[in-house]
């Protein structure tokens, strides 16, 4: 089942997947940045996989080699597995997503010393924006190349020049958090209506949306819980069942998990007595 | 060259071949045992090379021409794209090109290359048919480039008797997409495994 996605979200990134496929001088980067939570890539990946394409993934962390070179092979690789994957699946179309870009080698934070894996990531991204042919990946084809992160400011600037890279904002608004909340939880609590859904992004305002979902994995762990302790038994199987006949949260557990987690109580006493 | 003491032998002749060539390579390889014709051997690398082809049926005849034993060379896409997706697998391989594909890349096919060519001079395998299963979606495209006909009614029933004569199924955990089986019917002088 495709979760909910924010038509504005999905929009932009169809928009660019279809823009590096047909438009020649399209940019060949789109950077998603936002605030942690809001679920920037969990909706890229399923907004890429509704529209039938086939997302490359590579987490910044895999960017950071131990030998100079090492990143920009990394993603080249990538690159020439997606070029390889188009030409044995003409009918399908992949899409390169790295993800917490800031954190890979071609984030620059001021005080923190980079090496020359910073200059070759980001030299060859530029050279890849510019001209794929060039770049030894082994194929002449454009993908949207897609990357997200918390603060992409910190990126060398060339690199984020217009005709190069897009960079669209995530902020959801109200309205659009309501949506993703009520679809994430409406089947588990009930009733819950949009409406509901509204109240409680005014009650808890700040929150991100993986604050709304994290509550509602926290209940259903517990559910987990009193499933183990009342079949002794930690099989997945017996679990996953048992979960599946009745995975409906009382909505009074949900709103003590979430006011839980909207105001965590670190203090020495809680500490104690969790302990106890 | 040497360096303080240290000598690196370096080798100039090396083919780097990606994963879908490695697959044609070795499925030619396999194929070849079996005493196909140039034309076969072309079309079975092109097949799997370009990704057209599934599965690569072989009906192995002795010199009086009866089928003696069969062959079905598989290759699973939806394996071979999450290898690609994941990024699991190498997909790019530096290669001797003096030295067969198979025995470099997937020695437990290398191992079996050698069991199936035993075997097939002990049954007196002279020639071989070759009967080709496009992947879903890729049948017009494969056919147009490869050139291959429908298989006739009399052939076709005689590949449904040899297909229960499978005796041997190999894959090979580096090419995990690719599994060759092989059946014979006994006859000739070859005993089992």
């Amino acid at each position: 089942m495709i979760p909910y996605i924010p038509e504005r979200f999905r929009r932009r990134v169809i928009t660019h997947a279809v823009g590096v496929m047909t438009v020649e001088r399209h940019p060949l980067l789109l950077a998603i940045q936002g605030q942690p939570g809001d679920g920037k890539s969990f909706q890229l990946r399923y907004s890429l996989e509704a529209a039938g394409c086939t997302p490359f993934t590579l987490s910044a962390s895999l960017l950071a080699g131990q030998y100079e070179g090492d990143a920009v092979a990394a993603l080249q690789a990538t690159y020439s597995n997606a070029g390889e994957f188009a030409r044995m699946n003409p009918e399908c179309f992949p899409a390169l997503v790295i993800e917490d870009f800031d954190l890979s080698p071609a984030g620059q934070r001021n005080g923190v010393q980079y090496t020359v894996n910073s200059q070759l990531l980001s030299g060859f991204l530029m050279h890849l924006a510019d001209d794929v042919t060039s770049c030894g990946v082994g194929t002449s084809e454009r993908f949207p190349l897609f990357v997200t992160g918390n603060d992409l400011a910190s990126l060398h600037g060339p690199l984020t020049r217009p005709g190069r890279m897009e960079i669209f904002s995530w902020e959801p608004s109200t309205e659009e958090r309501a949506d993703v909340v009520h679809s994430l939880l409406v089947p588990h609590l009930s009733p819950f209506t949009r409406q509901d859904a509204a109240r409680l992004i005014k009650k808890y305002p700040g929150q991100p949306i993986s604050a709304f979902a994290a509550a509602l994995t926290d209940c259903l762990a517990r559910r987990s819980y009193e499933i183990v302790a009342l079949t002794g038994s930690l099989s997945r199987r017996t679990l996953q069942r048992e979960l599946a006949k009745n995975d409906e949260v009382p909505i009074a557990d949900y709103l003590a998990a979430l006011t839980e987690r909207a105001n965590p109580q670190f203090s020495l006493r809680n500490f104690i007595q969790a302990g106890r | 060259m040497t360096d303080g003491g240290i000598r690196v032998r370096t080798r100039a002749e090396v083919a780097v071949l990606t994963r879908a060539n490695i697959i044609g390579h070795i499925t030619r390889e396999i194929a070849a045992v079996f005493k196909p014709s140039d034309e076969t051997l072309e079309t079975v690398l092109r097949g799997f090379r370009g990704g057209y082809l599934e599965q690569l049926e072989l009906m192995l005849n002795n010199s009086a021409g009866e089928s003696v034993g069969y062959v079905a060379i598989e290759v699973d896409w939806a394996t071979y794209s999450v290898a690609l997706r994941e990024g699991t697998k190498k997909n790019s391989y530096r290669l001797d090109p003096t030295k067969p594909v198979t025995g470099q890349v997937a020695p437990a096919l290398a191992k079996a290359i050698a069991y199936m060519s035993a075997v097939a001079a002990e049954i007196g395998v002279v020639s071989c048919d070759a009967v080709y299963t496009y992947r879903a979606g890729r049948q017009e495209e494969g056919r147009k480039a490869l050139g291959t006909v429908p298989l006739n009614e009399k052939k076709n029933s005689e590949l449904r008797k040899l297909r229960s004569e499978v005796q041997m199924v190999v894959s090979d955990k580096e090419t995990s997409e690719i599994t060759v089986s092989f059946g014979h019917s006994g006859r000739g002088a070859a005993s089992s495994a």
